[in-house]
């Protein structure tokens, strides 16, 4: 795990870009104060430990001073927080459900169920669209036919947007993809959906976020960012259908009429 | 601060952290060492030398016999009263226990006698090619007790028409574990491939009470008495040969009456042994 | 300074010693050797020291030749050689750290000596400190044997030991959490050799294949996790130390088996005739009694990775359509094969057998409670088949095994006698069941169960065994009103081929 800092990776998201560019904003505007403050603080430090003669100096207070040490650092937070309300409000308030803002329903990738101490994950069958959240709902109600499952290694879309419904079948987790700056954590008895648009190729480490139990250090995944999600799918559920002698990829049980010998 | 503090908070300071720096040793960074150690060491303990041929054959026939008054067998399931598979289950005849089965004259049956190993020398006769049938029926195993030969296919068939299970737990063959299902004429064929040293259950876990036992060894030299208690072996080398008896009550869970009843088998001739055992022999 | 202050820096250097306890982790003795040792110490001591001197120690571990185990072996040639620094020359790519690996100097007795280290770049080799050992001339063959055991034992202790123990008795620290749950499976005791997922015929061990797919996918809805993520060789070097784990634990019981007339009765006394059975069992027969466990326990792992000893089906899957899961419910709840006795008629796992009491096979004796158990003796239960949760893993094929072979070490009988076709209508019906329902109506149609049959059911259709007359009365009379299910604008669309409850 080496990521520590974001300037040395990159983030893979738009979003976590926008993130990242905050996190310098603020770090920039935190270093000057500090600098600012230190540099006198320590002036005056200095300046007072040389002074063996003269008496201290007492001050009934300024009310200017007061002023001006409210106002500013007032002015400075009420500009961090308005400029910062875009990128919060995309991450998390955004209400995707009943407005047209928001990733669609057709962006449905899979569900994740965090459990002690793996992800295990379920994408609907291959082909399947899903149109409304309704019908989101009810897949996630329960197992469907045609569903894929995979454990600990989550493929999603490139350059597309991903929604994903994450679970949790014991205990709270978190779903904490660092690369992505995505974070959410896992309730039992919800579904909480998470969405990212991943605009950079490769393979993103998955951790788990809330400790968990013993095993929380280690429940570790993979989240990988394909062109083609469907083929990549289509593959694994040729595979999860092998009956041990067709070859995967070929004629998918069911699809026949021919009569049952 | 005074210079003394100044010391102790000094010193303190650097253990902790010295402490935390070395950490624990060992555990699991730790890189064990191997040695090597090369196998097909023999393990027989008999040196070598010139074995000497055992020619004639002899025949060992006896009666083994219970002194006291066996207790009456358990029923298990009376006729009708089965819970589960009625048409087959104790429908015709009630299910007894048969672990322990006293025969007219006190004789016990079901009781194995045999020979551990085949005494060197000894010519062993060709195993037989007809399988042995295992069968069963009112949820009963047919027979009780059973001696193969280690590689003879058994047969297990069935006479009920429900579904059983046979799962046998030997002690150095490969173990099975099949389902029967109804009717079962053809025969599910099982193979003990090794040589077994003692007799060992095969029960069905469908039918809980249902258990029989077998055994498998290498040479033919094995056998179980009748329901009277009697036995007879043939064919045996003729010399002194470790007889073992062994019945699954003994003790109270099953082990030998006798680890080692040695008997001299005459050439072409015959010998007897009688054995009596106590009830508290059975854990009785 | 004072005595106060010279207490109080000792007492500051006490933290040195905090936590810095060597952790020696010992192997485990079975729980009847200590009564072996009250009747007979000269047997449990021959027991202990021959496992002692054929499998080690965590941290002194033998490499035993007899038994199928790739401890990780580098064959290589002397070039030269100053005392115990040889000049070596090794084939393949050989690992850097070869500490403490064993090293087999093949002259003509093959000499046992041990790596101290070994340095790529020179190429040599440095052995340890050996009494009286003769000088190694160039040109002697040697071989390496250990890193891979190595290499396992420090990731078993790593990733592992704490739910399976250091002796992979399944009892290590974090196993007590798993206790709680009533049929929640405890970690596997490996000691009998015995693992339940296999892709191996009825009676054959698990293949290094089948344990390698227990670490990577996990064990669905047990605490295994999935070890997705794990390097493919130190993937390798985990399964081959949890099987000399098992290995060791069953020529334990080999052997304890062997020793077995020498325990102390019920009561507590020891056995008749001690003093003879001791000489025969702990002494005179001892060592052909372990080479025999040997062979035997070799077998049975070789055996288990033979490609002969799979379950192959033969035939490819039928057409999973609704007149084979038919026929695959009506095999399953019929009494010719009793499924529905143990799994039960909705496939919950409650079958009626599950009321009886079973007998322990190695006492005879009835367990205590009701239920079906496992070969530890656990209380175990039959798969609940409306889960979808298959430990051994969801592809028709792996059902497919399940049914064939069955699952080693529990009542799961293998039903390999019931013909290639109907043992596909199973496994059809089996996987349907999470979706679409383990019953059938009088119609031929699944669903959940619960009274009204036609539920989900809801699309005109002609049923070609009615009347024309029943016809109307059939639909309006049947579907309640306020049916949520099976809307159209609720299904997505699907390329997929319709669930088979949807064709008409």
């Amino acid at each position: 795990m080496d990521w520590a800092f974001p300037g040395n990776r990159e983030a893979a998201t738009p979003l976590g870009q926008r993130i990242d560019d905050l996190f310098f904003l603020i770090t920039g505007i935190v270093t000057v104060t500090f600098i600012g403050t230190m540099g006198a603080l320590s002036y005056v430090l200095w300046k007072g430990s040389k002074n063996e003669d003269e008496k201290g100096w007492y001050s009934h207070g300024s009310h200017n001073l007061e002023v001006i040490w409210t106002i500013v650092p007032a002015g400075v937070l009420l500009f961090i927080a308005l400029y910062q309300l875009d990128v919060w409000a995309i991450y998390r308030v955004r209400d995707h459900e009943n407005r047209d803002v928001g990733p669609r329903p057709s962006h449905l990738v899979a569900e994740v169920t965090a459990r002690q101490f793996e992800w295990r994950i379920r994408y609907p069958a291959p082909g399947t669209k899903f149109t409304t959240y309704k019908q989101i709902k009810a897949w996630l109600a329960k197992p469907h036919a045609g569903d894929v499952y995979a454990v600990n290694k989550l493929f999603v879309h490139l350059n597309r947007e991903t929604l994903i419904y994450l679970k949790s079948a014991d205990v709270q987790h978190a779903f904490f993809v660092p690369d992505l700056r995505v974070k959410q954590d896992a309730m039992p008895g919800q579904s909480i959906d998470i969405w990212f648009t991943v605009n950079k190729s490769g393979k993103f480490n998955l951790t788990c976020a809330e400790l968990c139990g013993w095993g929380h250090y280690k429940m570790r995944g993979e989240v990988e960012a394909v062109e083609d999600l469907e083929a990549r799918l289509k593959e694994l559920k040729d595979l999860q259908d092998y009956d041990g002698v067709t070859p995967p990829g070929t004629v998918p049980a069911g699809a026949s009429e021919e009569a049952t010998p | 601060m005074t210079s003394a503090v100044r010391t102790l908070t000094t010193t303190t300071l650097a253990a902790v952290s010295l402490g935390l720096l070395t950490g624990c040793g060992g555990g699991a960074s730790a890189t064990p060492t191997v040695t090597y150690k090369a196998g097909g060491e023999s393990g027989a303990d008999s040196g070598g030398g010139p074995v000497t041929q055992i020619d004639g054959t002899g025949t060992l026939s006896g009666t083994i016999k219970l002194v006291g008054t066996a207790p009456t067998p358990k029923v298990i399931v009376a006729k009708g009263t089965a819970k589960r598979d009625t048409n087959v289950c104790g429908a015709e005849v009630a299910i007894i226990d048969q672990s322990l089965q006293v025969g007219e004259g006190n004789g016990i049956a079901n009781v194995f006698i045999y020979i551990d190993k085949a005494p060197p020398g000894a010519p062993i006769p060709a195993a037989p090619t007809e399988s042995a049938v295992f069968d069963q029926k009112g949820c009963v195993f047919l027979p009780h007790a059973m001696v193969v030969r280690s590689s003879q296919t058994v047969l297990i068939k069935s006479q009920d028409d429900a579904g059983h299970n046979t799962h046998t737990y030997p002690g150095r063959s490969r173990s099975f574990n099949g389902a029967i299902k109804a009717l079962e004429r053809d025969g599910v064929p099982l193979i003990y491939n090794k040589h077994e040293r003692t007799p060992f259950p095969v029960k069905c876990d469908m039918h809980s009470w249902m258990q029989a036992f077998h055994l498998a060894l290498d040479h033919p030299w094995g056998t179980i008495t009748r329901a009277d208690g009697s036995f007879e072996l043939k064919g045996l080398p003729a010399t002194e040969l470790t007889l073992r008896v062994w019945h699954e009550k003994a003790g109270g869970k099953g082990g030998f009456l006798e680890r080692k009843l040695k008997v001299t088998i005459p050439k072409d001739g015959s010998a007897t042994v009688d054995k009596e055992f106590q009830l508290s022999d059975f854990g009785l | 300074m004072t005595t106060r202050h010279s207490i109080l820096r000792l007492l500051a250097l006490l933290p040195l010693v905090v936590g810095c306890a060597d952790y020696q982790a010992e192997f485990v003795n079975d729980e009847r050797v200590a009564a072996l040792e009250t009747t007979s110490s000269v047997a449990a001591t021959n027991l202990t020291n021959s496992l002692n001197t054929h499998f080690g120690t965590p941290n002194a571990l033998v490499a035993w030749g007899a038994l199928p185990i790739e401890f990780g072996e580098i064959s290589g040639t002397v070039l030269s050689a100053t005392g115990n620094s040889l000049r070596v020359s090794l084939e393949g790519d050989p690992p850097t750290a070869l500490n403490h690996v064993a090293v087999v100097l093949e002259t003509k007795t093959p000499q046992n000596r041990m790596a101290s280290s070994y340095d790529a770049d020179t190429r040599i080799l440095t052995l340890t400190e050996q009494e009286a050992a003769p000088a190694v001339t160039p040109g002697t063959p040697l071989r390496l044997i250990g890193h891979k055991l190595q290499a396992g034992r420090r990731l078993y202790m790593q990733h592992c030991m704490h739910c399976h123990g250091v002796t992979g008795d399944g009892n290590g620290p974090t196993a007590r959490y798993i206790r709680n749950h009533r049929f929640n499976p405890l970690p596997r005791d490996y000691r009998r050799g015995l693992f339940k997922f296999t892709s191996t015929k009825n009676g054959f061990y698990a293949s290094r294949d089948d344990l390698r797919r227990t670490v990577r996918q996990g064990l669905a809805g047990t605490y295994m996790p999935s070890f997705l993520l794990i390097d493919p060789d130190e993937l390798d070097a985990i399964v081959e130390f949890v099987r000399f784990l098992a290995m060791r634990g069953e020529i334990e019981r080999r052997l304890l088996t062997h020793l077995a007339p020498l325990m102390p009765t019920d009561d507590g006394d020891p056995p008749k005739d001690l003093q003879s059975l001791e000489k025969e069992l702990a002494v005179d027969t001892f060592n052909e009694a372990l080479a025999d466990a040997a062979s035997l326990v070799a077998e049975n792992w070789t055996s288990a990775d033979a490609p002969e000893n799979l379950v192959i089906p033969t035939t490819a899957r039928l057409p999973d359509d609704e007149k084979s899961r038919l026929k695959g419910r009506n095999l399953f709840i019929s009494t010719k094969i009793n499924c529905a006795k143990c799994h039960g008629e909705g496939g919950r796992g409650n079958g009626g057998f599950l009321k009886d009491i079973q007998k322990n096979p190695e006492t005879q004796q009835n367990y205590p409670t009701p239920g079906l158990r496992d070969a530890w003796h656990k209380m175990i239960q039959p798969r609940n088949l409306t889960s979808g949760i298959y430990r051994g893993g969801r592809r028709p094929l792996d059902v497919f095994r399940r049914v064939t072979a069955g699952i080693k070490a529990t009542p799961m009988a293998g039903f390999a006698t019931v013909p290639e076709t109907d043992r596909w209508h199973i496994v059809n019906y089996v996987l349907s069941i999470p979706i679409d329902g383990a019953f059938f109506d009088e119609h031929g149609h699944q669903y959940h169960g619960g009274d009204d049959s036609h539920a989900d059911h809801d699309h005109p259709h002609d049923h070609e065994a009615d009347k024309p007359a029943d016809k109307p009365a059939d639909k309006p009379a049947d579907k309640p009103a306020d049916k949520p299910a099976d809307k159209p604008a609720d299904k997505p669309e699907t390329t997929q081929p319709k669930s088979a409850k949807d064709k008409k």
